[in-house]
Order: structure tokens, then sequence, then C-alpha cells
């Protein structure tokens, strides 16, 4: 699974312009800014809460899937990430992974 | 020359505005957008709207010179925090970001003409209005709670003076005196604010005032995080703080403020502090032009946030009903930020992008005892709905580390939300 994920997470940056990239994109943006409400702006968090801008996007990929299926341990997130399927997570890994970048 | 949908659509108005004499032929601008309200929702919705087309045209109309948030109001109410580090200001929207922001009422619309009418006399064109308002109280939904009336037994649900003066209320009241709480029936601005109110009073009579009692009269039978409240209730505040609901003469009818009373159907409270949460309904800046359609509340077109009632006007925030969605700040937060990225394609005539709403609200039961409820959801039929699983509650047996680490997320939700909004 998490295989398949990077490779499309690969493939979708290589194909910049593209109609898939474009709307993977769109929803890595409109995601990340829902999670600026408690992670903070380009997701950087002041305080308990973590920093999103710091991870690659394999830990996030890794992260948001664990979440989900409750083996790890967490609050809030253990709910969020179940309202994310698999696009979701790929598009919102991508869109921090390129803040890292920066 | 290939024109857009957009350039014939104006022209084709620019056209008919000629022949009509109405009003001489627009200048075409990248788009005029008016933000009315300047609380979590409008604010965000002026930031995300230049932040995603630097040349819009954003003009933001609050009345006030500084917001006072409600989030932390509550621990502001008992003295965790004081009211300037729940205070935040207008300057950064207007140099970082771009926004004119008038500080002004607005009073009135023109649907038709596309037009807000501001109290200092000026009136402001927009081809897309955002009405981010936020509530008003009930005054007399409660009999003898007006206006007048909060002044001896505050509402503090709008924060400012209004939480210094229940806090020096509170302060005041000597050993052994009993504080009353009245919450409102559904729906309301922020479900789980007076069960936080509750427990945070709790929390500061049983510290610095421990014969006291406070009773928490209810209008409903059932409210939020209800057996999260409620155990954590019988475990730090047993004996001090006593939950009345709807069923049981919970539901204040009647205040007397010169006679100190609190009356339900068939009690007589006289507290020595009252606080009175009336009932609410949208401000009036909503319920103009029937964007309520008369009930109180608007509804809105889910992917749009665009008014069901009047095109070219979107609502966004506690005005509106967008249930499963909560009245919360971060609803309002996530709504803005849909809402600005569908005025933003609907003015460049573009596909409007799939929504993304989430919500996360905590609330404090003690100092360093958090709790949550959170939700993702998704738009399908025009309807709002929770994504299955995603909706739900810290658990009941969660340990103390728990309590404390979502406690400590409280906090930092509310400096990075702050900062996502005013900075």
């Amino acid at each position: 699974m998490k295989a398949v994920l990077l490779l499309s997470l690969t493939l979708a940056l290589c194909l910049p312009g593209t109609g898939v990239a474009d709307v993977l994109a769109a929803r890595g943006v409109g995601l990340a800014h829902a999670c600026a409400a408690c992670h903070g702006p380009d997701g950087q968090s002041q305080g308990a809460i973590p920093s999103l801008d710091a991870l690659s996007a394999a830990d996030t990929i890794v992260a948001l899937q664990a979440f989900r299926a409750a083996t790890r341990k967490g609050t809030v997130m253990l709910r969020i990430a179940k309202g994310l399927d698999d696009a979701d997570i790929t598009a919102v890994a991508t869109y921090f992974a390129t803040l890292r970048q920066r | 020359m290939v024109l857009t949908r957009r350039q014939v659509l104006s022209l084709v108005g620019s056209l008919s505005l000629t022949v009509a004499g109405a009003r001489p032929t627009w200048t075409q601008t990248a788009g005029r957008v008016v933000v009315v309200g300047g609380g979590f929702g409008g604010v965000t919705c002026a930031k995300y709207l230049r932040r995603a087309d630097a040349t819009l045209d954003v003009t933001l109309v609050e009345s006030h010179r500084q917001f006072v948030t409600c989030p932390f109001s509550n621990a502001v109410l008992v003295g965790l925090r004081d009211l300037a580090s729940v205070t935040h200001g207008y300057e950064t929207l207007r140099q970082r970001h771009g926004v004119r922001v008038v500080h002004a009422t607005a009073t009135a619309l023109d649907p038709t003409a596309r037009r807000v009418t501001l109290d200092n006399g000026s009136t402001l064109a927009y081809d897309r209005l955002v009405l981010a308002p936020g509530i008003e109280l009930q005054w007399g939904a409660i009999e003898g709670y007006d206006a007048a009336a909060s002044e001896a037994f505050p509402h503090a649900w709008l924060a400012g003076p209004q939480t210094l003066l229940l806090r020096r209320q509170l302060e005041a009241m000597e050993d052994g005196g009993l504080v009353v709480i009245s919450a409102p029936d559904n729906p309301y601005r922020c479900p789980p604010g007076p069960y936080e109110r509750a427990s945070l009073i709790a929390h500061y009579l049983k510290t610095n005032k421990p014969r006291s009692k406070l009773l928490l009269l209810d209008a409903k039978d059932t409210f939020t995080k209800q057996e999260l409240f409620r155990t954590a209730w019988q475990r730090l505040y047993p004996g001090l703080l006593e939950w009345v609901p709807g069923s049981q003469s919970g539901r204040v009818v009647r205040v007397n403020t010169s006679a100190g009373t609190v009356h339900t159907a068939f009690d007589e409270h006289k507290p020595a502090v009252a606080n009175i949460i009336p009932p609410q309904r949208a401000a009036a800046i909503a319920r103009t032009a029937g964007l309520d359609d008369g009930k109180g509340w608007c509804r809105v077109q889910a992917r749009t946030f665009e008014s069901t009632v009047h095109a070219g006007i979107h609502l966004i925030g506690d005005a509106i009903i967008a249930s499963p969605m909560p009245k919360s700040a971060f609803s309002a937060n996530t709504q803005a930020k849909v809402c600005a990225a569908a005025i933003v394609a609907l003015l460049r005539g573009a596909q409007v992008p799939e929504p993304v709403l989430m919500n996360t609200c905590y609330s404090l039961v003690a100092p360093d005892y958090g709790i949550s409820i959170a939700g993702v959801y998704r738009v399908a039929d025009d309807k709002i709905t929770a994504v299955e699983g995603s909706e739900g509650v810290s658990p009941l047996d969660a340990p103390d580390e728990t309590r404390a680490l979502e406690a400590a997320y409280a906090q930092s939700w509310y400096t990075n939300i702050t900062a996502d909004v005013f900075s």
C-alpha cells in the first residue's frame, strides 16, 4: 500500500502541468489550509501541537495511515485521519513536503 | 479575439446597463469583494481571498477596532488568562495582506444593485459579498432579560466588557455563594461553551471559594460531549456543580434583576452571581433582505457558501446552519477558506474546487484537563455530511495524561488558529 502511494506521489511530482498533478496540488492546498487551523500557518505550530512543515512526504503518509488505522497513539488525529482517503493523504503530504524544500 | 465567459457576461451586462441608462458602464476590475464581520470567519476569508488572488479588491467592514475572541474567554473569566491575550487587531490584515479595513456597521443590502450601505453614510459596491456577522442575542426571549438586565446578570457570550463584568462578580462573591448559569436551546454559538464555562467556574470556586455552589440550568436534556463532561464533573466537582436538565425545570423563563431572581417553570433561584446565556439568532445584517427566510438563521449552498436566497451573497460562520458542522471558530475558519476559494473560482469562471471542511473543538474541564470533538466533512448533493468514523469525541476512559495532553493542545490550537487568522 505504501509503495503504491509513494509511486503515485512520485508520478504526480514528476508530471507538473498535467491534469492529475494540478488536481492533486489543488487538493493538497485545500487540505493544508484546513490543517493550519490547528497546526499553524504553513504547518508551523507553536506549543504542544506538532509542526508539519519539516516532514517528508513519506513521513506524513506513514503517520496519517497509522492514525487512520489506529495503530499509532493519538488524540483528535485518530478521528481526523478517518476523514481522509488515500488521495487526500498523498495530496497533503506532497504539499507539506514542498514547504520543507523551500 | 476569443472572449472568456466572464468577459462575455460583463459585456452583456454593460450593454444592457447602457441601454437601460441606469448607470454608466462599469470599468472591468479583477473583482471587488466586500466582507462584513471581523471575527474568525470574516478575517480568514479576507486574508485567504488576497492570498489566492492579490489582484482582488477586498474590503472588510467591522465596527470594532479590536476583536476579542470567545474561545478562551472562559479562561479569562476565571483568571487563567487576561483579556489582552484573547484580543487581536486588524493591522496585519491591512498591511501584510492588503485588505482595506473600514470600521463601520453595515446597515442595509441591495442584492440586485450589489451594494452595501454603511452607518457612516457610504455605500460599497461588490461583485461578491461575504457576510460573517456572527450572532445577536435575542433580548426578551427570556422574560425580563434585555441589554439593561445583562449589566446585572451578564451573558458574557460576546467576549469583551461582559467577560470582565462576570469575572468581577465572581471575584467579589463571598465564599458560600450560589452561581447560576442558564444555557439555551440549540442552536447557539459554541455548543460546548456553557459546559466548559461551568467547569472552569467550578474549578475557580473549588480553588478559591469551596463552600460555594454552581447550578447549571439548561433548556435542553442533552448536550455535546455530555458523558465526558458529566464523568469529569463527578470526579472533579462533586457536590459543587449541579446540572439541571430542561425536563427537570432547568429552562429559565424569566429573570428579575431588581429582585435578583432567576425563574424556571417551577423554581425560583436567588443567586449571588447569575450568568444568563440567552437564545440567539443570526446578526441583523444577515437577516436583512430575507437572507434567513424569516427563520433566524441562514441557509447556504454547501459547495460555495452562497446564499440560497440571493445570488452573489455568501454567508459563513455562526450566522448559518451548516449542520452537522457546529457553530465554532474552527468551523467559521474552514468555511471561510472554502468560501474564498469558491469566490476566486467563480470570479474567474473556473470550476469551484472540492470543499475541504473540518472541525475541532477543545473544551477545558480544568486547566490541565482537556476534551475534544472533531470531524471531517464532505459535500454531496449540496449537503454537508460527516465522513464515517471521523466525527467523534475523546474516549471516556482516557488516562489523565491524555486529558493533560488535550489541554496543552487546546492552548496550542488557540495560538495557531489566531496566527492563521490574524498574522
